[in-house]
């Protein structure tokens, strides 16, 4: 019996963290462990790791993988093995189409959409002109149908919409530099009242610096892919007041406070919403091992009458439960990345 | 032997049913395999060939996406189509793409495919990003316009490539699976006909174990019964059979051969009977023909003894008339001495030999050889036997002329014939006036006709007179086979044998006999007797136990002028034979102790030489023995009474 990771090195971390913490308890039967990293948010690294995991013997669940177009691409892979498989950050709709196999636990584009359109509302003012920049795969085309179909555009014109490339790609793609410089200038040109950010920290990271020289302070909203900026974007001070819709807010329990500062202590890193639901996926998976799951069906039939024939299963996250399509039911959270200086 | 009941068999219909049904099942499931197996692979061809066309309907989908973006993004930086109308035509555009990237995704693909689909997602993501950058972001920067649209195109291609890239891994996937499926369909030809040819031929095996086990075998187990049977072996039984077709049959066959064996049994019981019964039937034949006879015999000898009284009174009384008047010193001249006594009695004499002789042969057996017969002698005897009777009753017999001719029969049985028909006209006549018998023949073409008439009343049922033991004779008086023998006797010589009532009234008996070509019996002649002669140097022994006869011997021989010896016996005989050589001997048969024929034997092994001249003297006409010695040298018997000049010539061919 083997269970395995996809994930970002950090995630990897969380969930062999959970791993060693559930062993420590003792109990657990004889498990193997194929825990693999990937560096980059794209498919095919994916991809090659799902081949590996299907090809291992006694594969019975695997946490992958770090973004819905990875996690999405995967998916069949798995569901033709008969591999329990939990994304713990994958948002895209068509992920809950993806087979009985198939869990995650961040909510759905929808949620999130129904969220940023929510804060949007409360926070700005009629008339707020919206600039939306997402990054063109299944996550930022996901996110961005689901704000769009849910604002009030007589109210929030939006004035401009522009899709981007993951900065990873940078190295790939001519001209990168220019095209933040072009895509700044035209968002500048829109003279927006909010950047509406529907991609990933690295690269709003990269767009940033020219984004403040040339629209100042203008308000940035983001998804749930900014969860994981750094203590550095804080103290460049780029990213003050930026905020955007996370899966939980990390100081809400003493639990989660508990787990920032081990696995501080662990990584030397800050530990961020990624980092606790890939902790938890992990740990549900040995809590239905030790419930006697001893395969991937069973795993997913432990996993699906959890809150019907048996509790929710009690993470660091809340309480979880799936529905029948493997969607996590839980709330986003506003979160607003603090400024320089304030305490984590 | 009787059948043991077989334990229950199984019906060979049943099992040929069984074994065809099980054939044609094995056959029809591994065609129903084949079948469904090919059926299956249809199907899986129909739907890789389906894929194909869906996934050749989502390329086209997908390319022609690619195609209407590029195209719009043309559209904008021409001018004059508003941004949104062109943005919302580019969006939907790029969903279409979208939407066949993910129909892609979740179809069963393998890694290559799955990154090859990968790089078609990212190449649209950037010619998307590119393409709009072009036409949003560097519309008045021509040089970057340019180059982002020059970026997009790039994109674009590079999604052809990857578009076309995964296809080509597509089409090598179904490639693959039509070989495979064509070398599925090649090995399930090749199983299943191998298959259904490895049935038929374990088919053929067992039905042909089958036919030899369950047919031919017990065929041939039939057959080799049958044979046993045919030969007469009815104690042999057809083994138990398994199956109940064969086991009826061997049931069926036994009960027959044993019912067969108990009929032949009883069949062969009342052969037995029937067998012992004709030997009684034979033996009371023979009885009843003795008795027949010795009846005939009894008939006869009343009138026989008459018959013989009176020249028996003649000779005697002329003997003793000749002896008063020699007592009386009469002169006699040879003439009177002659004519007045010795001619009478020297006729009576030979008319009571005459009787005696007739009366001897009739009583001999008549079993023997067919003949040449001399029918005019034989019908004598039997007239002259039963004259006196008819001369008693006062009934005429008369014999017309019979021609001297020999026929085909047996001696005695035709006198036997001859003297029933007489003895029955006799037992008609008595009594009757006027009652007159006649004998009469006719010969024509190879047949001699005897017709025997008579004057009588005349036959009941002449139809019914050879019936055996059909008589109309009082109880005792007949055994009623006298014709009915007679008849058989004639048929056996060939002959024919009727009877009749005469018109003019009366009965008619009429015999047809065969005429013998052969030369006819000599009658005997009267002879007289042979000049005296001198063989004084031969001597002659005559054995016989009466003196009267060795006197009468002795005299008769001595006129020969040989020296004759006599015996009383045939031990007498022996001590003088040793004592001197004889050159012949005459000897009686029946003698007190030892007879003449022990005699012969002595002779035969102590004086062969004296065997060529031997002659037996006998009345006795019974002995087979000498029926033998007869018939191998018929001068050796004479039979008494006999002519004095025969019996001198016999003597004296015995010397010469």
């Amino acid at each position: 019996m083997t269970v395995a990771t996809g994930l970002s090195v950090t995630f990897v971390e969380a969930a062999r963290m959970a791993i060693e913490e559930e062993v420590a308890k003792g109990g657990l039967p004889p498990l193997d462990t194929l825990l693999l990293a990937e560096s980059t948010n794209r498919a095919e690294p994916a991809l090659a790791i799902a081949a590996q995991v299907a090809g291992t013997p006694g594969m019975v669940a695997v946490i992958g993988h770090s973004n819905s177009s990875a996690s999405l691409s995967a998916s069949p892979i798995y569901n033709q093995a008969g591999i329990v498989q939990i994304a713990p950050t994958a948002t895209s709709v068509q992920y809950s189409e993806a087979g009985p196999f198939s869990f995650r636990l961040a909510p759905a584009d929808p949620m999130q959409g129904e969220l940023l359109v929510q804060a949007i509302d409360s926070l700005y003012a009629d008339g707020t002109r919206i600039a939306i920049l997402f990054v063109n795969d299944d996550y930022g085309q996901g996110l961005r149908t689901a704000v769009l179909e849910r604002l009030d555009r007589a109210r929030f014109p939006v004035v401009f919409d522009q899709p981007h490339g993951d900065v990873e790609s940078a190295d790939t793609v001519p001209h990168f530099g220019r095209t933040i410089r072009t895509t700044v200038a035209g968002l500048h040109s829109a003279s927006p009242g909010l950047v509406l950010w529907l991609g990933r920290s690295a690269t709003l990271r990269a767009y940033l610096p020219e984004l403040r020289r040339r629209l100042g302070e203008v308000p940035v909203l983001g998804g749930d892919a900014l969860s994981s900026y750094s203590a550095d974007d804080v103290a460049s001070g780029l990213w003050n007041g930026v905020r955007y819709a996370d899966y939980v807010d990390m100081q809400a329990t003493e639990e989660m406070r508990d787990f920032s500062r081990r696995f501080m202590a662990r990584e030397g890193i800050a530990a961020r919403t990624a980092e606790v639901l890939s902790y938890d996926a992990m740990g549900l998976i040995l809590a239905a091992v030790r419930d006697g799951a001893r395969t991937g069906d069973e795993v997913r039939q432990w996993l699906q009458t959890l809150g019907r024939a048996r509790p929710p299963w009690q993470g660091l996250s809340g309480p979880i439960t799936f529905t029948d399509r493997g969607d996590v039911d839980r709330p986003y959270v506003l979160i607003t990345v603090p400024s320089p200086g304030t305490p984590p | 032997m009787s059948l043991t009941p077989a334990p229950a068999a199984n019906s060979l219909r049943r099992r040929l049913l069984g074994m065809g049904i099980g054939s044609v099942t094995a056959v029809l499931v591994i065609v129903a395999g084949l079948a469904l197996s090919a059926g299956a692979m249809q199907g899986r061809l129909a739907t890789a060939t389906e894929s194909v066309v869906e996934e050749q309907r989502i390329a086209d989908h997908i390319i022609t996406g690619v195609m209407r973006q590029l195209a719009t993004i043309s559209t904008a930086t021409q001018g004059g189509t508003a941004d949104s109308v062109l943005r919302a035509e580019f969006d939907a555009a790029g969903q279409v793409v979208s939407a066949g990237i993910r129909a892609y995704l979740f179809r069963e693909l393998n890694v290559d495919e799955r990154m090859r689909l990968e790089r078609v997602k990212e190449e649209h993501s950037r010619m998307e990003v590119s393409a709009l950058a072009a036409t949003n972001l560097a519309r008045a920067d021509t040089v970057t316009r340019v180059a982002l649209q020059a970026e997009a195109t790039g994109h674009a291609l590079g999604l052809l490539d990857a578009m076309d890239g995964f296809l080509r891994l597509r089409e090598g996937e179904y490639a693959d699976l039509a070989s495979e499926q064509a070398a599925a369909v090649r090995r399930l030809w090749v199983v299943g006909g191998g298959a259904i040819l490895g049935v038929g031929v374990l088919a053929a095996f067992v039905l042909v174990g089958f036919t030899r086990r369950r047919i031919t075998d017990p065929l041939a187990v039939l057959g080799e019964v049958s044979t046993q049977v045919g030969q007469g072996n009815l104690a042999v039984r057809v083994p138990p059979q398994q199956d109940g077709e064969f086991q009826a049959l061997a049931e069926s066959f036994n009960l027959m051969s044993e019912r067969l064996a108990a009929a032949q049994g009883a069949l062969e019981g009342r052969n037995h009977a029937l067998e012992r019964a004709l030997e009684d039937v034979k033996r009371a034949q023979g009885e009843l023909l003795e008795a027949e006879k010795l009846g005939a015999v009894g008939r006869m000898t009343a009138g026989l003894a008459h018959e013989l009284n009176n020249p028996l009174a003649s000779v005697l009384g002329l003997s003793r008339l000749l002896e008063a008047e020699l007592a009386e010193d009469r002169a006699l001249t040879t003439t009177e001495l002659r004519e007045r006594f010795v001619a009478p009695i020297v006729a009576e004499a030979s008319r009571a030999r005459l009787l005696v002789r007739s009366l001897l042969h009739f009583a001999r057996r008549g079993d023997g050889p067919v003949g040449s017969v001399a029918v005019d002698a034989a019908l004598e005897v039997v007239i002259e036997l039963r004259r006196h009777a008819f001369d008693q009753s006062g009934i005429s017999l008369t014999c017309g002329p019979i021609p001297h001719v020999c026929v085909v029969a047996e001696p005695q049985q035709l006198q036997a014939i001859f003297l029933n028909i007489i003895g029955n006209a006799l037992d008609a006549l008595k009594g009757r006036q006027d009652a007159a018998f006649h004998v009469h023949a006719e010969l024509g073409d190879g047949t001699l006709w005897l017709c025997f008439d008579d004057n009588g009343p005349g036959l009941t049922a002449p139809d019914r007179v050879f019936e055996p033991f059909y008589t109309t004779k009082p109880v005792g008086e007949g055994t009623g086979l006298g014709l009915p023998l007679s008849r058989r006797f004639v048929e056996a010589f060939g002959g024919t044998m009727r009877a009749q009532n005469r018109p003019e009234g009366g009965a008619r008996i009429t015999v047809g006999l065969q005429v013998n070509e052969g030369r006819p019996a000599e009658p005997i002649a009267e002879s007289v007797l042979p000049p005296r002669e001198d063989l004084s140097d031969r001597t002659v022994l005559v054995v016989d136990d009466e003196p009267e006869l060795r006197m009468l011997a002795s005299r008769a021989i001595g006129r020969l002028g040989v020296t004759v010896l006599t015996a009383g016996s045939v031990h007498e005989a022996r001590t003088l034979l040793a004592m001197q050589p004889v050159d012949a001997i005459v000897s009686d048969v029946r003698m007190p102790g030892e007879s003449g024929l022990q005699l012969f034997t002595w002779v035969q092994t102590h004086r062969p030489a004296l065997v060529d001249h031997f002659l037996f003297v006998t009345g006795d006409v019974s002995e087979d023995l000498l029926d033998s010695l007869a018939l191998d040298a018929p001068a050796r018997v004479i039979l008494k009474p006999f002519e004095l000049s025969e019996y001198l010539l016999r003597i004296r061919a015995l010397l010469t």
